[in-house]
């Protein structure tokens, strides 16, 4: 089992006799856990705020972006200005650009449902769809699609249930929001098992020596755009000996 | 500005940024070239996995008690177990439970 040179190698599944949807659902699942307390948690935050419940709905389900999310919080909190809120969200999320990279050949679908794949597409979302790809293209578009829904879902169903009982019950959710650590570690190791080599983890933990001395909300973004340049620059170099 | 005006506009400038940035990657690439795209799709995936990882923990403070052990013993955890038995739902909700008893209760002190 190896890369194809040139080729990117994303695994496919063998002979796969469930439907796409079920598939989604089962690599939701882990998402399922992630999303629901720590939307739960933002809910619970955002109630405090002292805005209706139904406002944490519609931000988890037209932001849907977690961290934004709950960095908009303290914002909102201290009544900024709303270019402050754009830009903070703007630099947090920056490090979607590069998602689509992975992404851009298995979102052929119809426009519609391509502007919501685009739309949907969450740290979560791109760490489980880019471990697995069904071997037909029309199930895959399926189950990328259904991935999307579910995870969309789950994290609007957190969102409106920490919302709502944020102000009727006094749950401690300390410490759940590690299931979000968790689960990147889960990734990453799948991630590790597919690709079996050891330079893009050098190469993640090179950049963030680096960006990490810059400020907070800088860091995100300088890690992955050096991550993005380190490995991206041998392949233009081999492409240009080549010609 | 109502405070509802105010937390809508909210909605929709922060909607904006991340439509913006999720939708960046997908404009730059009409003209695709293929091989560059493959290899960099394949290779940034897991440094970006690592990276978050580093990132959710970013905050965690190494130089006082209990010197991060709390997110590193869960962490170490989370890696054997998801080793060992390859099922992430296993892996993220024993991980977590553990964080979550060694954050709320006295166990890790007594340990070491």
């Amino acid at each position: 089992m190896g890369a194809k040179p040139g080729k990117a190698y994303i695994p496919t599944t063998k002979t796969e006799t469930s439907s796409a949807f079920a598939q989604a659902f089962a690599s939701s699942l882990p998402i399922f856990f992630g999303y629901v307390p720590l939307g739960i948690a933002y809910g619970l935050l955002f109630q405090e705020l002292g805005y209706p419940w139904v406002f944490a709905t519609l931000t988890g389900a037209i932001v849907f972006a977690g961290s934004a999310q709950f960095m908009s919080v303290g914002l909102l909190a201290a009544k900024a200005g709303l270019t402050e809120i754009f830009l903070t969200t703007l630099f947090l999320n920056l490090r979607h650009l590069f998602y689509g990279f992975s992404l851009f050949k298995r979102y052929q679908a119809s426009w519609w449902k391509k502007l919501y794949l685009i739309f949907a597409l969450t740290d979560e979302t791109y760490s489980v769809l880019t471990s697995k790809q069904l071997n037909s293209a029309s199930e895959d578009q399926q189950y990328c699609f259904f991935v999307s829904a579910l995870n969309h879902f789950y994290w609007i169903a957190g969102c409106t249930i920490g919302a709502l009982i944020g102000s009727q019950l006094n749950i401690n959710t300390a410490g759940f929001d590690f299931a979000l650590v968790a689960l990147f570690v889960v990734l990453t190791i799948e991630q590790a098992k597919k690709v079996k080599r050891l330079f893009p983890f050098v190469i993640a933990l090179v950049a963030w020596t680096v960006a990490f001395q810059f400020p907070d909300s800088w860091k995100l973004f300088l890690a992955l755009s050096i991550c993005f340049l380190l490995i991206s620059t041998p392949v233009i170099l081999r492409g240009v000996r080549n010609d | 500005m109502t405070e509802i005006m105010y937390v809508t506009g909210s909605i929709v400038v922060m909607t904006l940024a991340t439509f913006l940035t999720r939708s960046a990657a997908f404009f730059f690439l009409r003209k695709s070239k293929s091989g560059f795209v493959h290899e960099v799709g394949l290779y940034l995936p897991p440094a970006v996995m690592l990276l978050l990882v580093v990132y959710c923990l970013r905050n965690v403070d190494f130089s006082k008690a209990p010197f991060g052990l709390v997110e590193m013993l869960s962490v170490v955890v989370v890696v054997l177990l998801h080793l060992w038995k390859s099922h992430a739902l296993l892996s993220i909700g024993l991980g977590t439970a553990l964080y979550v008893v060694f954050l709320r209760t006295d166990i890790l002190p007594q340990i070491f």
